[in-house]
């Protein structure tokens, strides 16, 4: 009669699932630079003046925002082959990723572009700053930092969203347990690792982003 | 260097509601010109115009006979265009909320323009920086960030700023009505040793009327978008020709 929870047999399997988690991490890493990047970019392209442009990246926006992100995985990894673009499973998964969180991103930066003082961009002005100038050295320093928690929690729900890369075949954490579970019919040991391994690093990253957010609050106070 | 100003028939309409009525005026290179009149009486608007903040509605702003919006030949420029950037950079302009950068401390708030506008390099651009915020009092903060300055040391950053980008017009939008009475004195003067050395235009909306009589060359007084009176400061101040001029003048007294 073997325990609920063999410790012995947890020890063991750790160094597997280690090395899947490391895909994870890798994933949530890349997805979430290219989701703040093309965030941003999208944030932008949607307040400039032109309707040419402006219109079509809100439609894009929207539409991210309003599908499964499971959805957008599979779409890239079937529909991306066929247009001759050959990806691994991961940088599809790790593309999805991005790209369905950078939508989101792109609204929290139009939040923290909105809070921007108009005074701000009348002093940009009365200065003869360039659109360029103003976007970068006047309007984003201030934007930005007031949403950090909240890219932040998209950081967080990211890294929660990684296990959907196992439906495109990307071997991440809990992909590796299932494969544990059902070649040793244990289940118990690899399911428990996996959320303690997500719980550890929720909190690690959630405390990564409180500190970022602490340092970025001496750029702020009054005008 | 100073530069003359030329208003033919300036409209501004913000939807239904017509903030400026067809707004004649000759300011020449030099002089200092207060505008007085109740809130909502479209100083401040021509002020944004000025500062090519806002577009008027209809007629023309000509900035030492050249016409802001549109350029020689009489085609309509865009507020991003070379030719209103080229206009927009001979004026400068203080807020009445200072619009201090609040990432930025004193030296780089006064250092912003003159590196990413004119294209200094930052070792000119920080001498340039410290001389104007010394010229204001300031020499001792130009590390210190905007929460860190007072109202009155964030105004001077602000009156610096705009010096350093060398305007050969300034316009100074109630630039003391945010200010603890005590700090008010100070900025006036500085307004008043800038408007001694005449190496400047300015535009003084305000509504400390001492200052407008005995600082000022010549005082307009507005109302409901046009303007009501135009005189030497101390003929408007001592004699006021228009009936509507000598009520508006007489309840500031009464409130002080």
């Amino acid at each position: 009669m073997t325990d609920i929870f063999d410790w012995a047999f947890a020890w063991e399997i750790l160094p597997t699932l280690g090395s899947a988690l490391i895909i994870t991490v890798h994933a949530t890493v890349l997805g979430m630079s290219l989701a703040v990047v093309l965030g941003l970019i999208l944030a932008m392209l949607r307040r400039v003046r032109s309707r040419w442009i402006s219109a079509p990246v809100a439609v894009l926006i929207e539409f991210v925002r309003s599908t499964p992100l499971l959805v957008q995985m599979y779409f890239l990894f079937y529909v991306l082959p066929q247009t001759g673009m050959r990806l691994s499973p991961l940088v599809t998964g790790i593309l999805a990723l991005g790209v369905h969180y950078a939508a989101y991103c792109a609204e929290v930066y139009r939040a923290g572009i909105e809070s921007v003082p108009r005074g701000q961009l009348e002093a940009a002005t009365a200065l003869n700053l360039s659109p360029w100038r103003t976007a970068v050295g006047v309007v984003l320093p201030q934007a930005i930092p007031p949403v950090v928690p909240a890219l932040g929690n998209y950081l967080v729900a990211m890294f929660k969203d990684t296990p959907l890369l196992s439906a495109i075949t990307v071997v991440e954490l809990l992909q590796q347990s299932k494969i544990i579970g059902s070649a040793t019919f244990r289940y118990t040991e690899p399911l428990t690792l996996v959320g303690v391994l997500f719980l550890l690093l929720s909190l690690v990253a959630a405390w990564g982003v409180r500190r970022l957010e602490a340092w970025l609050k001496k750029f702020g106070g009054s005008r | 260097m100073s530069a003359s100003i030329r208003l033919n028939q300036l409209c501004k309409r913000y939807g239904e509601l017509e903030v400026l009525r067809g707004i004649d005026l000759e300011i020449p290179a030099g002089q200092t010109l207060s505008i007085i009149g109740p809130s909502g009486s479209g100083k401040s608007t021509l002020l944004r115009l000025l500062m090519t903040l806002d577009r008027p509605t209809s007629g023309e702003i000509l900035i030492d006979g050249e016409s802001m919006w549109s350029d020689a030949q009489g085609r309509a420029m865009g507020p991003n265009s070379a030719h209103v950037r080229r206009v927009r950079g001979k004026i400068g302009m203080v807020f009445q909320h200072f619009n201090l950068f609040p990432h930025k401390t004193a030296l780089g708030n006064v250092m912003e323009a003159p590196v990413h506008v004119s294209g200094l390099p930052r070792s000119e651009a920080a001498q340039r920086a410290q001389e104007y915020l010394e010229l204001v009092g300031l020499g001792d903060k130009l590390d210190a960030y905007p929460a860190q300055l007072s109202g009155g040391q964030k105004q001077r950053v602000g009156i610096a700023r705009a010096l350093a980008m060398h305007p050969e017009i300034m316009l100074f939008d109630e630039v003391t009505s945010a200010l603890d009475p005590e700090l008010v004195g100070g900025i006036l003067q500085i307004l008043r040793d800038l408007a001694a050395k005449r190496t400047m235009t300015m535009i003084i909306v305000t509504h400390q009327m001492g200052f407008a009589e005995r600082s000022s060359d010549r005082t307009l007084f507005f109302d409901q978008g046009n303007i009501v009176e135009d005189a030497e400061s101390s003929v408007l101040f001592s004699n006021p020709k228009e009936e509507r001029t000598q009520q508006f003048l007489q309840s500031v007294i009464e409130a002080v």
